[in-house]
């Protein structure tokens, strides 16, 4: 069976003229190929809507206090992680000066004497 | 200037609860895009959050000369298709086996005129629900957002970052491939009985 021009009708959702829409009518009744076409086409325009169970806002209201929460100790951890880094490069900038004022027990140190 | 855009304007500023009410103003539209592209009510319900913190966290590059729903919608299209990738080995069959009580609220359709149509228009609903988790992830945005939100082919390409062509090939290869599953799921066509009117249209 031809479907064209009738299923490209049914595809593109330009609106038809009255004598299209006869030609279309009678089509219809004998091709079920374009009558599931426009089964698809009428079922999906008559589609509900879905509305989201009670109390969504609310949720979201907790939702995003947690994500804050969530956040604000992400950068807690952050800035304890920095200051832990910085105070350990302080550390390592100053340890051989810290050894040299501190000599450890037990170490010897000789002079060249005359 | 708009209430709307009075939120906006607010939210953007660091208000908390002008954002709130632009939450309470499109959660429906959120959620209802969430479910139709995951198949689920809880996920569904966690996409539609996230969607909303993500919109919360770029408001400062939202633009105002763009309609809100369209940006909205368009974050929470692409938070789905991000889903749909990652869990796409995991097929949602619909039900049989959801409890009645699980299943999110339904907004009362006025073209509802007995229940004789509300049990067909229901067994339809059903069958368009299984029919797009057949479909591939950004092909089923392009079809919620055509047939839910009324977006033309031009605002589908820009909210999924497509070109027109493309989203009209999509969504017709989308709609050839949900009349096959629909007809697959009952052959029996239903033209005669459609009291929504012309066909094409």
């Amino acid at each position: 069976m031809v479907h064209q021009p009738y299923e490209a009708w049914l595809l593109d959702d330009d609106p038809l003229t009255s004598e299209q829409e006869r030609d279309l009518r009678v089509h219809l009744r004998n091709c079920p190929h374009c009558a599931a076409l426009a089964r698809a086409n009428l079922t999906l325009r008559a589609a509900a809507v879905v509305a989201p169970p009670g109390g969504f806002v609310l949720r979201f209201q907790e939702r995003l206090a947690a994500q804050r929460q969530a956040q604000r100790r992400r950068s807690m951890i952050g800035v304890f992680l920095l200051i832990l880094i910085g105070m350990g490069s302080v550390g390592a900038d100053f340890a051989p000066l810290a050894a040299l004022s501190c000599p450890r027990a037990g170490t010897t140190f000789y002079f060249m004497g005359k | 200037v708009n209430e709307e855009q009075t939120w906006i304007f607010q939210a953007q500023q660091g208000n908390d609860e002008a954002f709130t009410r632009l939450v309470e103003q499109y959660q429906t539209p959120v959620f209802n895009l969430c479910y139709r592209m995951l198949g689920e009510p809880e996920s569904a319900e966690d996409a539609a959050q996230e969607s909303f913190l993500r919109a919360y966290q770029n408001l400062s590059r939202y633009d105002r000369q763009r309609p809100f729903a369209t940006w909205l919608l368009s974050i929470a299209a692409h938070y789905c298709i991000d889903r749909l990738r990652r869990r796409r080995f995991i097929i949602f069959s619909l039900d049989g086996e959801r409890e009645e009580d699980d299943r999110p609220t339904e907004l009362p359709d006025r073209d509802a005129i007995s229940p004789e149509m509300e049990a067909i228009r229901r067994e339809e609903q059903e069958s368009i629900q299984a029919a797009l988790q057949g479909l591939e992830a950004t092909d089923r945005a392009a079809v919620v957002l055509r047939y839910w939100y009324d977006f033309s082919e031009v605002e589908i390409a820009g909210s999924l970052n497509l070109t027109v062509s493309a989203v009209k090939s999509r969504l017709h290869r989308a709609r050839k491939a949900v009349a096959r599953l629909l007809m697959a799921q009952s052959p029996e066509t239903r033209v005669e009985r459609m009291p929504y009117g012309s066909p094409a249209l």
